[in-house]
């Protein structure tokens, strides 16, 4: 029973090593998050404990400065210094205070060494790579979603071991930027106290040589506070803070749109509006959001009703859903049939982490050969080049195991494919 | 006019079982899903038990029409009730945090209905209370989420007005309309003229119409057909104290 014991609460301290390895921990849930120019652009934030630290910075250099905090290049003192935006009961006693720096003009393709600090409290120095604005320049991106828990398995969670993968593989790949996120984030999206795990459970993507995956998030239906949820990724700004934006690198434009907020009024407008300006000869197109509009399992959202039409006019790309907690590729689709030449692949649907499910859906026509739908936790690798982009659909193998939990060092990787640019 | 009545209780009932015994059969059940993801039990069982939901809500109203056992009533009301106890539970949007109140007017029924055809004056009487209470909660509740501005409705609005209607005037015609359906919804306790049962009939179908004619005839029909309670508990109410005031009159 004591051996029972001392090997749970060793896996427990394992488990916590990593985000104390990076950040004291008076500085909780740090987070960068990627918006509209990740070029350029680059968003820290983390969280306190109530308003205690009057000075609130963010350092900032393109060379290892190894915490040595006059020495770093850029200096800002965070203009988002505020309570979370929850009034839950669940969250009384919580009282987070977050801080933001929303770094500018960065120089593209570069790696950025930075710490953050709240009053004497410093994190150890972290990097990230900003992404290119050079369209000769090759880059990956991850896209996934639905990294929340089943319920009874918050205390066995899956999201772990698949972030400890994603960790590996940008050691492996440095010309991995990213995350795409597709939403749901956790199950209690009303609330901070699942997210904070969330937090955490992000700090093991961070590589052995201390690279740190920023998010690029979209807003899912567990996400229901909207205040909290653009609190925790800043989204206050006029364009963000609908959860419907342009992610834009090289000549990829994500579309991030919001399928939790109403679809056929000022976010189609919008839609229509940039898809006309970006969807054209020689760019790639990929919308990104959270319920499906061809689902392997559910009913269709309304984006099959407002989105897909203007899909399939302005000739998108790729598109990436989530929330039906099953792996999915369907046939190319255009105006609700099968078409090889016009038709548009919708890849998803959400497998982070959430327990996967036999897709109900399996035999219609759209998931039919070269579509296919499965129960498998699954991410996308898009490698994007100026001309051609690859596409890996790719599920990690986990196995649970009692000291290192979900063990996900293995992927199979189901369906790779290629995307060459349309003729708009 | 009693056999009206009598057709409409049962027409309301049968499209009650049919579209929400129809929805589970095509896809998964908030129990179901609940089950899955938040009791961590096995697919093959949920899908079992989402399989005998959808045979109980589909065939319950017959069985109940060809036998009059009140068992197939209490199965048909409890799945109903399951159904919205689960969405409940599961939460996973912001507007299933009210469903137990939203879908009163579909699980109340076949409990208020069996009450109602007792064919005793106190059975009458609390089957016709239980149906105002359903009709009221789905009223007010409905009414909040409009005045919310609930995403849904927002695309319904937009989509009957076409281009007579941006996103602002949606938001505030929803709010106007939610003011109207929570009013509706506490009178209908106390007040007995049967107009306002009338408007809240023709509102109730209008509301179950508006989703075949918005998600097509393929989308919509199922979840036209089970919002069946929505308008025909009104009518109910509205034929009833339509009767008493005819006799009234006569008298």
């Amino acid at each position: 029973m004591r051996v029972l014991i001392g090997v749970i609460f060793l896996s427990l301290i394992s488990f916590n090593l990593h985000s104390k390895e990076y950040f004291p921990k008076e500085i909780k849930h740090f987070r960068l998050v990627w918006h509209e120019d990740p070029a350029t652009e680059a968003t820290l934030a983390w969280n306190t404990k109530r308003e205690i630290y009057k000075e609130n910075y963010c350092y900032m250099s393109k060379t290892p400065k190894k915490g040595n905090l006059k020495a770093y290049e850029l200096v800002q003192r965070a203009p988002y210094n505020r309570y979370l935006s929850t009034t839950n009961k669940a969250d009384i006693g919580l009282r987070y205070f977050y801080h933001a720096c929303v770094f500018k003009n960065l120089s593209p393709s570069t790696k950025y060494y930075f710490v953050v600090r709240s009053g004497s409290h410093v994190s150890k120095e972290l990097h990230f790579i900003t992404a290119p604005k050079d369209p000769k320049r090759s880059f990956k991106l991850i896209f996934g979603g639905d990294s929340r828990d089943n319920l009874p398995n918050i205390r066995r969670p899956r999201r772990p071991g698949i972030n400890k993968l994603l960790a590996k593989m940008v050691e492996k790949d440095p010309s991995i930027l990213a995350l795409v996120h597709g939403g749901d984030y956790v199950f209690f999206g009303m609330i901070f106290r699942d997210f904070r795990q969330w937090f955490r459970d992000h700090l093991l993507t961070i590589t052995k040589d201390g690279r740190f995956l920023p998010v690029v998030p979209t807003r899912g239906n567990h996400e229901k506070n909207v205040e909290l949820f653009n609190d925790l990724f800043i989204m206050h700004r006029k364009s963000l803070k609908n959860s419907y934006y342009i992610t834009k690198i090289n000549n990829l434009y994500i579309f991030n749109l919001n399928t939790s907020i109403a679809m056929g009024g000022l976010q189609k407008i919008w839609l229509e509006t940039h898809l006309r300006k970006y969807a054209k000869k020689g760019n790639w197109v990929f919308p990104n959001y959270h319920e499906p509009a061809w689902p392997a399992v559910k009913k269709p959202s309304d984006a099959l009703k407002h989105f897909v039409p203007l899909f399939d006019k302005y000739q998108v790309d790729l598109v990436f859903e989530s929330d039906g907690h099953s792996l999915k590729k369907t046939v190319p689709i255009y105006k609700n049939k099968k078409d090889l030449k016009k038709g548009i692949i919708y890849l998803g649907e959400g497998g982070l982490g959430v327990g996967q499910r036999k897709p109900k859906n399996k035999n219609s026509w759209f998931l039919k050969k070269p579509g296919f739908a499965m129960a498998a936790d699954h991410f996308f690798l898009a490698s994007m080049k100026k001309d051609s982009a690859e596409i890996k659909v790719i599920s990690p193998q986990c196995k649970y195991e009692l000291i290192t939990r979900w063990n996900c060092l293995k992927t199979k990787v189901i369906d790779k494919f290629k995307l060459k640019h349309r003729a708009r | 006019m009693e056999r009206n009545i009598h057709i409409l209780l049962i027409s309301t009932l049968l499209l009650l079982g049919i579209g929400q015994g129809g929805e589970i059969f095509l896809y998964p059940s908030p129990i179901g899903n609940f089950l899955l993801f938040e009791r961590n039990i096995d697919q093959g069982i949920t899908d079992w038990i989402d399989r005998l939901s959808s045979v109980i809500l589909l065939v319950s109203p017959f069985l109940y029409l060809a036998t009059k056992r009140k068992a197939f009533l209490i199965s048909l009301g409890s799945v109903l009730f399951l159904i919205a106890l689960c969405t409940l539970l599961r939460g996973s949007k912001r507007n299933y945090e009210i469903a137990l109140f939203t879908q009163m007017a579909r699980y109340i029924y076949p409990f208020a209905l069996m009450m109602y055809l007792s064919k005793n004056e106190k059975g009458e009487f609390w089957g016709l209370t239980l149906f105002r209470l359903s009709l009221g909660s789905t009223f007010i509740f409905h009414g909040y989420e409009a005045y919310i501005g609930e995403p849904q409705f927002v695309d319904y609005t937009l989509y009957f007005f076409k281009t007579l209607m941006q996103e602002k005037d949606a938001l505030l015609f929803l709010k106007v309309i939610g003011v109207i359906d929570i009013i509706l919804g506490v009178l209908c306790f106390r007040i007995k003229s049967p107009w306002v049962f009338f408007y809240m009939a023709f509102w109730g179908l209008f509301t179950a119409f508006l989703r075949p004619y918005y998600h097509g005839l393929e989308l919509g029909l199922l979840p036209m057909l089970l919002r069946a309670p929505h308008w025909g508990v009104p009518l109910l109410l509205a034929l009833k104290f339509y009767k008493a005031d005819l006799k009234n009159l006569k008298a």
